[in-house]
């Protein structure tokens, strides 16, 4: 059977690295290498395809957009919209969550979900406009339902048509004869405001003239959603500039043109063309200036391109849910070398989820925890790599079972955070501290990963006691003492994660401890654990009194970990968010339930349980 | 009889209640932040000895403990477990340096609650203060002009602060009655003149309700009266939060009085002399912000340089400055001013209570691998 775990092992890498080196778009276009090029959005420096990618899931809350039957990937829509704006505007790719919004339309208009075109907005650009400035006056927090979404279709609109009129003014039908006429105006504007000699009306067309185009350029610089090109005037700071900005320069006779200022208006031509060699030539070549220009924010910036390709973390919740059915048929079955191929499974995994982590720390040069997004990745990781050493001290699937499905939930919260854009965004003023992102923050996350996994040992007992005549009293045994273990390491972290964060507060707020809501959130884990573990000392709890605290303890570290987030107060709020509430309430009713199954009298569980 | 309280009180049980409630406690004030805003419902719930609910608007019933109780009750039940369960032996270490740590924490936090203070400053670029201001605690101040070296102040502290109370003081040669008192108020043009001095001649107070936002202070405003020593009226003043203005006394030339942020004076002055605000390229979202300020003896002598900047405040005096805020597009640097005397007793206490998890923890694997090693190996020869 080695042979065969082998090939498994090697099957899932491949599967799950090959992205990460090749081009996978099935397309005569470099669209991978295009996607690479470095430019400036949302104040950090990332590769265009990031700039795709988070602006189609910030427009439609998806990672792909069909029309006509056509699919398109993030790079490729924005492609479309840059080079075929008539096109993309009737894109059903706007999402609406409200069926109040366009409601007397009738149709899909009053569903509470779906997704309509630029085009249908267009024609109610002026109620949506009345609406977003009444919305736009309250405070985010007090807006009803109905404000938010127009705040929201507002945004995306906005992230829309800013999108589109980066490179170049969308209504340009041949941009590049655009310029060569520009060009031409230049010199003879210029001229026309140095000398006196010209006959007043020469001197006002060629001045109009120039006039014009400067009002054109100065818009399509106001409104750029990205700055793709890099000013290297100074060779410490990189400005970047739009390509508004660089064609406004240009009426500075003094200052050279900028070498890359046409690229991106040529591969756009290339590609509007249809000429696959020539848009491949010109991305190889722009990308070959910036390796030499700005090496290392282009090594980053095509590493990051890669990740996005690679979408390691999507690929993790495959791999653990095929680990945890195989692991579920494996019991099932009483087979040994499904419960072994399960723990090839989630350890090769596991691999991939620490590999793609260590690269997105490298992508942020941070610690791995700086939002909700990366807590929830690297709760799933502590959670899962503690587990499977505990799996293979004691090789009975329980370490396996907590890897895997606290990795593939938590990957999942991940998920749904990560359709609010960007997950590597900049970090407000007051966290930007390595030092206690990489001390505090890790270690507090760390408590949240072990009380998850004691709860998912905790499920493993409850529902395989209840429901199993194979449990036996030597399993409850080993759990009791797995998960008993777990608590300690998880209040030993809390603890010193919690204290951590209140040398964090005394040395940037004057105050060891403001009973903020975070830190609140904190103190209930540890409150809870020590709660926990005296009952159990003091003999109040046995087994299954433990099993039912660790499940209680699972509300209690979503609470503290979300459910303070959605109050949406204090310092330390900083990652709100509102669908989630709809969320954290469906998992605790599902842990009480599952609580209440465990308070059930002994005499109704079928396993062999104390 | 006292063996059955000394068992009660070192007791486990006791322990857990303490724990149990805090944690409901900590669950209520959190949601309860909603809203109350995290000032008020701190002081309501963590800062308080119980918490009461207004049966009717003059019954208040004591409903549950308050932090502070559950804080006492919990040092007595550690203290008294100290004595006579926790022992110093090999075993037990880890146990004893947790709980000790502990009680230091629990002291620690007592002392800050009892002596910690917070207060503003708000210093606009080339402008130095020699004092902080407490918005959150307003309060009459008697200004005294007329003496020969330096200005006195007479602060009556916050529990004047209410309707039929009298401002009084030995050295005061008149005293001064608040015949209207509004927590929090509104200045609005009105003809009706309630006032026979100062300001009130086209204004009047309205009351409007208290804002639990932390971020909006409430301004209280106050009607008053200025009677001699023989309870001859002299004048009638109107006091505003809003404008803060000092006004002259009727009868007393050299008198000020006003309601306005409680003062905290240091015997030294701060100069803020730049304040820098960056961005991140391209956004609106701050990235820095960072104040660079002299610090001035009495005399005028500059003594100190300092930079403030996030997670670097600075510590002086027994006062702690960080950087809070900012205002009028960035010329004008909000300190926060907190002084903690008790600040390092945090640091002790944690350090004892995180190395005793530690043992105890290390102590316990230590056991699990043997006994594990055991059950496992004659398996494993098989």
């Amino acid at each position: 059977m080695l042979w065969f775990n082998r090939a498994v092992i090697a099957l899932v890498l491949a599967w799950c690295v090959t992205p990460y080196f090749l081009d996978t778009n099935r397309s005569y276009y470099n669209l991978k290498e295009f996607g690479s090029i470095p430019v400036l959005h949302d104040g950090r420096v990332k590769p265009i395809d990031s700039v795709a990618r988070n602006s189609l899931l910030i427009i439609s809350g998806k990672q792909r957009i069909s029309h006509n039957g056509l699919r398109y990937s993030p790079i490729e829509w924005f492609f479309e919209i840059n080079t075929n704006p008539k096109l993309s505007d009737t894109f059903d790719q706007f999402l609406v969550e409200n069926p109040v919004l366009f409601a007397n339309q009738g149709g899909k208009f009053d569903k509470a979900k779906y997704r309509t075109n630029y085009k249908f907005l267009k024609s109610q650009d002026t109620i949506l406009e009345t609406q977003y400035k009444m919305a736009s006056g309250i405070e985010s927090k007090a807006r009803t339902p109905f404000q938010r979404e127009v705040v929201n279709i507002s945004n995306r609109i906005n992230t829309y048509v800013r999108l589109k009129n980066t490179i170049q003014p969308e209504d340009a039908k041949e941009f590049q004869h655009e310029l060569e006429q520009y060009e031409k105006v230049i010199p003879i504007g210029l001229n026309a405001l140095k000398s006196h000699s010209d006959t007043p009306n020469t001197k006002s067309i060629a001045l109009a003239q120039m006039n014009q185009f400067f009002k054109r350029y100065r818009a399509l610089d106001e409104i750029a959603l990205y700055h793709p090109i890099p000013s290297l005037d100074n060779e410490k700071s990189i400005t970047w500039k739009s390509t508004g900005a660089q064609l406004l320069a240009k009426l500075d006779s003094k200052t050279p043109t900028h070498p890359a200022t046409s690229y991106f208006i040529d591969i756009l031509a290339a590609y509007k063309q249809k000429d696959a060699a020539l848009f491949n030539n010109l991305t190889a070549n722009h990308l070959k200036f910036l390796k030499a220009e700005i090496p290392k924010i282009t090594k980053n910036a095509q590493r990051e391109a890669n990740f996005n390709n690679a979408n390691f973390f999507y690929k993790c919740i495959l791999l653990y849910f095929i680990a945890l059915l195989i692991l579920l048929a494996g019991w099932a079955t009483s087979s040994k070398s499904l419960q072994k191929l399960s723990y090839i499974i989630a350890i090769t995994t596991f691999g991939i989820h620490t590999g793609a982590l260590l690269i997105r720390m490298l992508i942020q040069g941070r610690p791995p925890v700086t939002n909700l997004y990366s807590s929830a990745i690297f709760v799933g990781w502590i959670a899962a790599g503690i587990s499977l050493l505990i799996e293979r001290i004691n090789k009975l699937g329980f370490g396996t079972f907590a890897a895997s499905s606290v990795g593939a939930l938590t990957l999942i919260v991940a998920h749904h955070f990560a359709l609010q854009g960007d997950t590597i965004e900049m970090m407000q003023a007051v966290l930007d501290s390595n030092f206690w992102l990489a001390t505090h923050v890790v270690t507090i996350t760390m408590g949240y990963g072990a009380m998850f996994m004691a709860g998912s040992l905790a499920h493993i007992y409850i529902i395989g006691g209840f429901l199993f005549k194979k449990f036996s009293k030597e399993h409850a045994k080993a759990l009791t003492s797995i998960t008993y273990a777990t608590l300690c390491i998880s209040i030993l972290l809390s603890f010193i994660g919690t204290v951590l964060g209140g040398i964090w507060a005394d040395q940037s707020w004057g105050r060891f401890w403001g009973w903020d809501p975070k830190e609140n959130g904190a103190i209930l884990i540890v409150l809870w654990l020590a709660i926990v573990l005296h009952l159990r000392l003091a003999g109040r709890i046995k087994q299954r009194g433990l099993m039912v605290m660790c499940i209680f303890g699972n509300m209690v570290c979503s609470f503290s970990w979300f459910g303070v987030n959605l109050l949406g107060i204090g310092l330390h709020s900083y990652g709100f968010m509102e669908k989630g509430f709809l969320w954290l309430s469906t998992f605790w009713i599902i842990q009480i339930t599952i609580a209440c199954i465990g308070l059930l009298p002994k005499s109704l569980w079928k396993g062999e349980v104390n | 009889m006292k063996k059955q309280i000394i068992k009660v009180l070192s007791s486990l049980e006791l322990a857990i209640t303490c724990l149990s409630v805090l944690f409901i406690l900590t669950v209520i004030g959190t949601i309860a932040q909603v809203k109350l805003g995290i000032f008020f419902a701190v002081e309501r719930y963590f800062n308080s000895w119980v918490i009461t609910w207004n049966a009717t608007p003059n019954l208040a019933l004591p409903v549950f403990p308050g932090a502070l109780t559950i804080g006492v009750v919990l040092l007595i039940n550690l203290i008294a477990s100290h004595f006579t369960r926790f022992k110093l032996t090999k075993d037990k270490i880890g146990i004893w340096c947790t709980h000790f740590g502990l009680i230091l924490l629990i002291i620690a936090g007592g002392i800050s609650a009892c002596s910690r203070y917070e207060s503003q400053m708000a210093l606009e670029e080339g402008e130095r203060k020699n004092y902080s201001e407490n918005s959150r605690e307003m309060v009459f101040d008697i200004i005294d002009q007329g003496q020969p070296n330096q200005d006195r102040l007479i602060s009556f502290p916050s529990t004047f602060n209410k309707k039929g109370a009298f401002l009084e003081h030995e050295s005061l040669p008149f005293k001064v009655e608040i015949t209207d008192y509004y927590p929090n108020s509104k200045l609005i043009k009105s003809q009706n003149r309630r006032t026979s001095h100062g300001l009130g001649e086209d204004l009047s107070v309205a009351n409007i309700p208290i804002s639990t936002n932390d971020n909006v202070p409430n301004l209280p405003a106050a009607y008053i009266t200025i009677l001699d020593t023989n309870n001859e009226i002299l004048g009638t003043l109107m006091l505003s939060a809003e404008t803060e203005l000092s006004q002259v006394v009727p009868g007393f030339e050299t008198m000020l009085i006003a309601l306005r942020p409680k003062r905290v004076y240091f015997p030294f002055h701060i100069a803020l002399d730049d304040f820098t605000h960056e961005k991140y390229p391209g956004t609106r979202k701050p990235s820095y912000f960072e104040s660079r300020i002299t610090i001035h003896n009495n005399e005028g002598v500059p003594e100190l340089e300092a930079r403030i900047y996030m997670n670097h405040p600075l510590r002086y005096s027994g006062h702690t400055f960080f950087q809070a805020s900012y205002d009028k597009e960035d010329t004008v640097s909000v300190l926060q001013v907190v002084k903690n005397p008790s600040w390092l007793l945090p640091y002790i206490a944690c350090v004892f209570t995180a190395i005793g998890l530690g043992i105890q923890f290390w102590q316990g694997f230590a056991k699990y691998r043997r006994k594990q090693k055991k059950e496992v190996n004659p398996n494993a020869l098989v």
